[in-house]
């Protein structure tokens, strides 16, 4: 298999590991504690101390920032939805290239993350890990030598690992064939979730496949199992867009250029129907009907970018002003015509 | 009013929901206790702790296995000491296995492992290797490169990669 078709289904790789201090209450304890804060700032303290020292981290801490702030990052995913639940205490350090996020006081003590666009388990992990080990040389973590890392939640003890891969998968999910698959890898021990997690449905046809298993299996073995259920389910996906072509031909074609035709000619758009236009036109994109002299990996992360810079709180930064809805929906198609057209999609 | 289930005298009415839809309950408090022993806590880990036995709390943070079993979570890193036996039934079913494998921070195990940082950073000196071998010309290495490299790619991600 060619590394572009890869590219053209497997969209970026995210890297997790759950850490805690011997010492402090987790999290979900920490909110109720009486000297709360001054724990939650010596713990924040100590992780920037180590961070800000090696590389260039912003510090957010979560009490202090905007609404929106906080709306922004997770639109990027940099920060989860559960950061915000303690808030009081909780903080997120993130690199400026945005390929690191440590945010701190979330369930744990400590979520490091790496994220890069493509697929590479074990690369992602290697960068993390260094993190890892930069802060657990100032900062003793919580260790058990049969339960590994220890964690707050038991599904998350062991190697404190959650090794996730975003994929692209519209002729799956068009067809039917998600219900199956997903079927099929629960019982394999991964798990198959929406963009922003557990409980977020499918955003464009994009979906995370990640490992439920953190105990009793080594980084090595759960990043390998991870990438051969990845491999296959990039075949599959694969086969399943040379069928749609098959089977569907002009009518397939016809309903994509409608798309590309609606956003480069709409004054009005909404969030819901920009990620399913712009998914159709990755898909466009990867089966060749769209040319371009840009490469086809750069058409697919140009798409990719518009999507989540047109989510709501990505978008009034881009305004440099909140806007309202209608504004929004204006903002949004004159963003989108303008950023579409450039790109020269031939059809 | 007699019970459905026991056929005491001292049933009373009682209204659930499951599934959506309200239900009707003919039966005495004693039976009712019986058959929703966590009404309203709806907690999935007491099927496997089974009820609380006392109010022990765990002493480096006052979490009772009680609040466990309501939230799932741990309070801190001494409550899976202080509540080991009665969340190792928990764990076992959760992930399946009782014995880490892996990473062990520094000093914390006698062999402090990191299989993957390794691979990848054997992996960054071969592929560097190779290329100042093929810029050479050396043939004899590059193919010996080649070869090893094709191992550690195999190792993680089992196929030839890249």
């Amino acid at each position: 298999m060619q590394q572009a078709d890869y590219e053209s289904v497997a969209v970026s790789t995210r890297i997790r590991l759950a850490r805690n201090f011997q010492d402090y209450p987790f999290p979900g304890r920490l909110i109720k504690d009486t000297h709360a804060q001054e724990q939650a700032s010596e713990i924040i303290r100590l992780i920037a101390a180590e961070l800000t020292s090696m590389e260039d981290f912003e510090l957010f801490e979560m009490a202090d920032i905007p609404d929106e702030t906080a709306a922004f990052l997770t639109e990027r995913y940099l920060i989860s939805r559960d950061l915000m639940r303690h808030r009081a205490i909780s903080a997120a350090l993130i690199s400026l290239d945005e390929n690191i996020s440590v945010m701190i006081n979330e369930e744990d003590h400590v979520r490091e993350q790496y994220f890069m666009k493509g697929f590479d388990l074990p690369r992602a992990y290697e960068r993390i890990s260094g993190i890892d080990d930069i802060i657990s040389d100032s900062i003793p973590f919580a260790y058990d030598k049969e339960l590994g890392y220890l964690t707050a939640c038991p599904s998350n003890l062991g190697t404190g690992l959650r090794a996730s891969v975003m994929l692209f998968l519209p002729a799956l999910a068009r067809r039917g064939l998600m219900k199956k698959l997903i079927s099929t890898l629960t019982r394999l021990g991964l798990a198959v979730r929406g963009v922003f997690g557990e409980g977020s449905g499918a955003d464009g046809d994009l979906f995370q496949v990640s490992n439920e298993v953190t105990l009793g299996l080594s980084e090595e073995e759960v990043l390998f199992g991870v990438g051969q259920a990845v491999s296959v389910i990039v075949e599959a996906e694969l086969l399943e867009r040379e069928r749609m072509m098959a089977e569907e031909g002009m009518a397939l074609k016809d309903r994509l250029r409608r798309s590309l035709g609606i956003l480069l000619s709409c004054s009005l758009l909404g969030q819901q129907e920009l990620t399913r236009r712009i998914a159709d036109l990755k898909l466009g994109v990867a089966l060749g009907f769209f040319g371009t002299e840009a490469g086809e990996d750069t058409r697919l992360r140009t798409l990719d970018a518009l999507a989540v810079d047109l989510r709501p709180a990505s978008m009034d930064r881009l305004a440099k002003r909140k806007l309202t809805e209608e504004e929004g929906l204006v903002f949004r198609a004159n963003y989108v015509r303008k950023n579409v057209g450039a790109m020269h999609l031939i059809l | 009013m007699r019970c459905n289930v026991c056929g005491s005298d001292s049933a009373k009415i009682y209204k659930r929901t499951a599934d959506g839809r309200e239900i009707t309950l003919t039966v005495c408090p004693a039976c009712y206790r019986k058959l929703y022993p966590d009404d309203g806590a709806g907690d999935f880990f007491t099927s496997f702790m089974g009820r609380a036995k006392g109010s022990k709390a765990c002493e480096g943070c006052g979490t009772t296995l009680e609040e466990f079993r309501h939230t799932g979570l741990v309070g801190c890193a001494y409550c899976y000491t202080a509540f080991r036996e009665q969340l190792l039934p928990t764990i076992r079913y959760v992930q399946g296995r009782l014995q880490h494998e892996g990473k062990a921070p520094s000093g914390a195990a006698d062999e402090n492992y990191d299989t993957v940082r390794e691979l990848v950073h054997e992996q960054e000196a071969l592929r560097s290797g190779l290329k100042a071998a093929e810029r050479e010309g050396d043939a004899v290495r590059v193919k010996e490169l080649r070869a090893r490299l094709d191992a550690v790619n195999r190792r993680l991600y089992g196929g030839e990669g890249t």
